[in-house]
């Protein structure tokens, strides 16, 4: 099945050359259904060896003879890739429709050939299996979104949040180019190596640079920075690609490691899963308070890259500590979590692009009432926040399901000291998935409901079907992703994980049924007329309502000393002795904890050895005449002393 | 014919006065004087090469000597001095880093440094013919020199010169320690050519410094901003 990704491929990279020649919407057309294509091929290819229970496919080519390139499908890679091919399906409908509606002319063309690159890019680093394979594959795919960030580059902030992107991003190939280099040191071939122990130094080496540029890549607290920068930053089908793929290939590739490369290895396990914690409980609260809607669902991401991290560190410490079988179970939940995140995260992101693309804004703050005049966006919108917020049946709750699992039976299963580690960790992931239903009441109930706070949300229409029909394909995958989980996982081979969904699910419409039955025939036949969200009061404004800060508040008071408030006021007295104040100034602002204690340090420096380096390249010849004298004199010194 | 022990004295004699003309063109400011002074300098290499020449009876180092005598004894300099006859500046006065007494310092610092270097790296040389090694010392010493000459020399007259005393450092280091092959010489004198030609060319009379070039060609708008920005 492997040999149906080639066509795959080249749909992909035909749909990026067809902008080269046509331009405007014809051409998102054409380029879309190439796209569209690949899409189909690959979920065809996916689906099939996804249900093949054993083995896996290879497919080898070698551009030159010292880098070979080798391709490969297993289970692992499928799932994955399964993924991908649904995006792109939603994305192919959902992008013409968003890029004909988009500022700029050529840049949309650019925008419309770079996304089947960075798609082709993501697909063969999941098949890759040789590493220097795998770094090229890797450097396309950050090359390309940065490109794909950068595309309205003449807003200042979305020049500042590509070159902020690029820097984390170049960050983190060169340390999996560490990575990779400690691999072959270890293994002495470019294949993916097998059972490296991290007790030796290069093993830990190569584990460590792995690691880290993974984590850079997917996100984790405190690599995070990039995130609610570029994701606002980026078109909206380029934000649903980047945290529902990109964020995952990084992810895919740390399941990889943990599961192939290297040999478990509790230190692993607990390094991983203090960065699961750090980043899932941290990731939700900064979302929590995130007033930008797509802000708010970037912030939200690096909580489920959070999650995720946790199911793999989960699997690495049970594994090492003997518990296979609960391992497993984590490391499944991981991974549904993970394709679970692709797609409802997707789903969010391209629904909050037709709300911006409907209202011109994406503060929450001043939308509202859309429900009514967007209801299909807000419908799906509204399976979104479902499935992110892990209600049951949606595949958000299946995926956390497992992971709860996980924690629950390995606590009774360990030593006393795990036991305290592992109620450390069930209940900050308690705590995540507390705050991340505030949160998404908050983004759904503010964006979508009560009325509207500015004329721009009043004047809000729906959006074309097709920019419908993107999302839609979404939501139904994540409803019945959720419903058939566990019929998934036994066709998968992994029967019993999971509790029935379906059955779960029928009931829950039995329930809704009859209560609608019930409340129908019991209610009264009056009419009443009255104003939405009335409250009691004679004639309510929007001005009356719930806003974000406000919704917020207590949490922000509660994790005051996490989210470090900044007050800064000013005052001008009308007298000399201070006494009566004329005016003043008061202001309350979030305090950017690692961009101001961890960034910017790191920048300050980096830009000071800049200057000096600038003053060395002065521009005048006899300086560097003069530099290339002691470059010889150290050279003769040095020749002499080696002799 | 001559002999060896009178050929090696000569020799060293060339080597000291190749020496002193390095330090004569680190110091000098008078311009007709700087060329004269590279002229001599590209003669003792001349007469060095055939000493060398006589001693190993090896036809291809006297016709290193005879083109070497060819450009840069006569052809070279002459091509400057015509040059320099239609300029009006006959001094150069402009330094940058050393002064000339600084720069004759760090020169001898230098062929100090040079020598312990390589009497480690040349232990056999240094052991078995020390003539040979001294040659080697102070060619690779008056490579050093000439680009001294050139860091420190401002106008581009004086920097070209530099240039070229550079390459005679290489010459002489070559004659001493590795024999280079005539085609590779003869193309280092067609280019020796071509560079001091280009460069006549460029500065439009060699009057002026390395960085009035950009000032002029803007003149001439083959370097202005606006086909930079077009």
């Amino acid at each position: 099945m492997i040999d149906l990704f080639i066509p795959a491929v080249f749909f992909y990279l035909a749909a990026g050359v067809i902008p080269i020649w046509l331009t405007g919407i014809r051409s998102y057309r054409y380029c879309s259904l190439l796209q569209g294509c690949a899409g189909a091929l690959t979920i065809l290819a996916s689906a099939s060896a996804l249900l093949r229970i054993t083995g896996g496919e290879r497919i080898s080519f070698s551009l030159t003879p010292l880098f070979p390139v080798i391709l490969g499908i297993d289970r692992l890679t499928a799932a994955f890739s399964l993924l991908l091919g649904i995006l792109t399906i939603a994305v192919c409908c959902y992008s013409p429709g968003y890029i004909a509606r988009m500022h700029g002319g050529r840049s949309r063309d650019l925008l419309c050939s770079l996304i089947p690159i960075f798609l082709t890019s993501m697909l063969l680093v999941l098949l890759s299996r040789t590493t220097c394979a795998f770094l090229f594959f890797w450097e396309i795919m950050a090359i390309s979104s940065f490109f794909l960030v950068l595309i309205e580059y003449q807003d200042e902030k979305t020049r500042k949040a590509a070159f902020f992107y690029l820097a984390m991003t170049q960050l983190s190939t060169v340390c999996i180019f560490l990575g990779v280099i400690q691999l072959y040191l270890n293994s002495g071939s470019f294949e993916f190596p097998t059972g490296i122990s991290i007790t030796t130094l290069p093993g830990l080496l190569a584990f460590l640079s792995i690691f880290l540029g993974i984590a850079i890549k997917a996100g984790a607290i405190p690599f995070h920075k990039w995130l609610p920068y570029a994701h606002p930053a980026a078109a909206s089908p380029v934000s649903a690609l980047m945290s529902g793929m990109m964020l995952n290939t990084a992810l895919y590739m740390l399941v990889r490691a943990v599961t192939g490369f290297f040999i478990p290895n509790i230190t692993s396990g607990l390094v991983i899963l203090f960065f699961g914690c750090l980043t899932a409980v941290l990731g939700v609260m900064y979302a929590v308070k995130e007033q930008d809607l797509k802000g708010l669902l970037a912030y939200s991401s690096i909580d489920n890259t959070g999650v995720i991290l946790t199911g793999i560190g989960l699997f690495v410490v049970f594994t090492a500590t003997g518990h296979q079988a609960i391992g497993t179970m984590a490391l499944l939940g991981a991974v549904f979590h993970a394709v679970s995140h692709g797609l409802f995260k997707g789903l969010l992101f391209l629904t909050a692009g037709s709300v911006n693309m409907a209202t011109g804004t994406r503060n929450i703050d001043e939308l509202g009432g859309l429900l009514v005049r967007m209801p299909w966006t807000g419908g799906l919108f509204f399976v979104g926040v479902l499935a992110i917020s892990a209600l049951p049946p949606l595949n958000g709750f299946a995926g956390e399901l497992l992971i709860y699992q996980a924690l629950i039976t390995g606590l009774m299963q360990s030593e006393p000291l795990m036991q305290v580690l592992l109620v450390i960790v069930l209940s900050l992931f308690g705590l995540t998935g507390a705050l991340t239903a505030v949160c998404f009441v908050k983004a759904f109930g503010l964006t979508f409901l009560a009325l509207p706070r500015t004329p721009a949300a009043k004047q809000a229409h729906e959006v074309p079907l097709m920019m419908r029909a993107g999302p839609a394909v979404l939501s139904i995958a994540c409803i019945l992703s959720g419903i058939f989980s566990s019929q998934i996982l036994s066709i998968l081979g992994y029967p019993g994980y999971l509790p029935d969904l379906l059955l779960l699910s029928i009931l829950l419409i039995g329930a809704l049924a009859l209560t609608y039955a019930a409340v129908y025939s019991l209610a009264s036949r009056e009419t009443r007329i009255s104003i939405t969200w009335g409250c009691g009061m004679q004639d309510p404004t929007s001005k009356m309502e719930y806003t974000g800060s406000g919704f917020t508040e207590p949490v922000v008071r509660i994790f005051a000393p996490i989210f470090r408030t900044r007050i800064t006021f000013s005052k001008e007295y009308q007298d000399s002795e201070h006494c009566f104040v004329r005016s003043g100034t008061a202001r309350i602002e979030l305090m950017k904890f690692f961009e101001e204690y961890l960034y910017l340090p790191v920048a300050r420096l980096i830009d000071s050895y800049g200057s000096a380096v600038s003053r060395l390249q002065n521009g005048n010849v006899d300086t560097y005449v003069l530099y290339v004298f002691g470059a010889v004199v150290v050279l003769v010194v040095v020749m002499g002393w080696l002799a | 014919m001559i002999e060896p022990g009178m050929v090696s004295t000569l020799l060293r004699i060339c080597l000291i006065l190749v020496l002193i003309s390095a330090a004569c063109l680190l110091t000098t400011r008078n311009l007709s004087s700087l060329v004269r002074t590279y002229a001599l300098q590209s003669l003792i290499l001349v007469a060095i090469a055939i000493l060398i020449g006589v001693i190993e009876n090896n036809s291809i180092l006297l016709l290193i000597a005879g083109i070497t005598l060819v450009s840069k004894v006569i052809g070279i300099p002459w091509f400057i001095r015509i040059i320099q006859q239609r300029i009006k500046i006959q001094q150069d006065l402009k330094f940058s880093y050393l002064q000339p007494g600084g720069a004759l310092m760090v020169s001898m610092l230098l062929i100090l440094l040079v020598y312990l270097c390589f009497s480690r790296v040349l232990k056999d040389l240094f052991t078995e013919n020390s003539l040979f090694f001294m040659g080697s010392v102070i060619g690779v010493s008056l490579m050093m020199m000439g680009l001294i000459a050139i860091f420190t020399r401002q106008l581009a007259i004086t920097k070209v010169i530099g240039y070229l005393s550079m390459e005679n450092g290489v010459l002489l280091f070559g004659l001493f320690v590795t024999e280079l092959p005539f085609i590779t010489e003869f193309v280092i004198m067609v280019d020796l050519i071509i560079l001091v030609l280009l460069t006549t060319i460029l500065t439009v009379g060699m009057d002026s410094s390395i960085d009035a070039y950009t000032n002029r060609l803007k003149e001439f708008h083959l370097w202005s901003e606006e086909e930079v920005q077009a």
